[in-house]
């Protein structure tokens, strides 16, 4: 049995890490209430942005536009893919990153040419450890999204997509389906998908597009990207806050079943060594009286 | 009572009216875009500007940024960057946006800072013209 002061040092070390992982459950708690507040706001008009375009794709007639340039001609190894990537900017949370960066490593091994574009400190770490292709001037922190950095993401990416250097644009994010409960997904951003005609038989008719398509596209994609990308930063960031809190509770608790478990052995060492004390004692008392 | 249809005016930060409206007029790419009940289908884009509709024979306004409109016979979405109503504008606010926008355009900025600028500087305008007009 391990002696009474070490068992003292690691009861000490234990409690101090405990007072940690319950500040940050703390913190992280405080942020989701905020961060739930904000997604809460902008969950309806994430989901109807996406049902909305959805919709009028379907309704679309053919546009000449530069957002549906599907590049079909180039095979798939030589395709350029472009992963957009929302980590957190820390660690301490318990799979969340994990669980990003696992998806992101899946879908890179299926092949082509890609590129990385990290928001998120953890994501850009790891990926650029590993020796991937990172975008190194695309610096985002993953911290209280705001409309004007998805502004900057969405124009980064629209650009580098209309100058060739993307064929094919994907996001992967963390999507909060309840409190308890968050996903990894992945959206594809660039190009839109134009609906098969099937759907459109089903008595989709056309609508108008005022003026006209073409520039209706144009205003329209710019806009429904940022709005998208808002809202993957969004959900992100309330899921990351989730998934710290819980990872920090569980801390706490763990940390708590150590002390338990310690306080016993502890005070049965020093019961020992009490009775190794006595017995010493009353030993030598008896050998004196000899 | 003039008939009615659904519109759904949805900002990126909240939701910002749901419900029965007999017309919605809002600035759209080339001019202002009218909309009653039984329209044709369409979608179109929103600008920034003053946008207004009517509930009970009673016109509501609102200050938006860009966005996107799609309407059917019975329903009308709005989805735009932000919309306010005239009452929550901060004047000084806008107008310290005003100042900030102006004085960045004087510097040298590229095409892009260019055009960002342009739409800050339109969009804290808009928000003061929108404020003027309903004290």
């Amino acid at each position: 049995m391990a002696n009474a002061r070490e068992i003292r040092s690691r009861i000490k070390s234990i409690q101090d890490i405990m007072k940690i992982t319950n500040a940050m459950y703390l913190i992280s708690s405080s942020k989701l209430k905020k961060a739930r507040k904000s997604l809460q706001a902008t969950h309806p008009y994430f989901e109807a942005l996406q049902d909305t375009i959805y919709d009028i794709l379907v309704r679309a007639p053919h546009v000449n536009s530069v957002y549906f340039r599907r590049n079909e001609h180039i095979p798939m190894e030589e395709r350029n893919i472009g992963y957009l990537v929302v980590t957190a900017d820390k660690g301490l949370a318990g799979a969340y990153n994990h669980n990003v960066i696992k998806k992101a490593e899946e879908e890179m091994s299926k092949g082509g040419k890609n590129s990385l574009f990290l928001i998120g400190q953890v994501g850009r770490q790891y990926f650029m450890r590993k020796g991937k292709a990172v975008d190194c001037e695309f610096l985002y922190i993953a911290q209280e999204p705001t409309l004007y950095r998805a502004q900057m993401i969405s124009e980064t990416i629209m650009e580098l997509f209309k100058n060739g250097h993307l064929d094919d644009v994907y996001v992967i994010y963390t999507e909060m389906i309840t409190s308890m409960k968050s996903e990894v997904k992945m959206i594809k951003l660039l190009p839109l998908e134009r609906k098969k005609f099937e759907q459109r038989k089903m008595g989709y008719p056309h609508a108008l597009f005022d003026p006209s398509p073409e520039i209706v596209m144009q205003k329209l994609v710019p806009n429904y990207l940022k709005g998208l990308l808002f809202g993957v930063l969004v959900e992100s960031f309330s899921s990351e806050q989730n998934a710290r809190m819980t990872a920090m509770e569980a801390a706490t608790k763990s940390a708590k079943d150590m002390l338990r478990n310690l306080e016993l052995q502890y005070n049965r060492a020093r019961q020992a060594a009490i009775t190794q004390e006595i017995t010493e004692i009353v030993g030598g008392a008896k050998s004196l009286k000899k | 009572m003039a008939k009615t249809f659904r519109i759904e005016i949805l900002a990126s930060d909240h939701p910002f009216y749901q419900g029965e409206c007999e017309m919605v007029i809002f600035p759209g790419i080339d001019g202002e875009v009218g909309v009653l009940a039984d329209h044709e289908p369409m979608v179109t884009c929103i600008m920034a500007g003053e946008m207004r509709y009517k509930v009970d024979g009673e016109w509501h306004y609102a200050a938006v940024t860009d966005g996107i409109v799609e309407i059917t016979p019975n329903h009308v979405e709005i989805l735009s960057d932000t919309i306010e109503k005239p009452e929550d504008i901060d004047r000084h606010r806008a107008e310290l946006a005003k100042q900030r926008a102006e004085e960045r355009l004087r510097q040298q900025l590229s095409k892009q800072e260019y055009y960002q600028t342009m739409a800050a500087v339109n969009r804290a305008v808009n928000r003061l013209k929108v404020k003027a007009r309903h004290k």
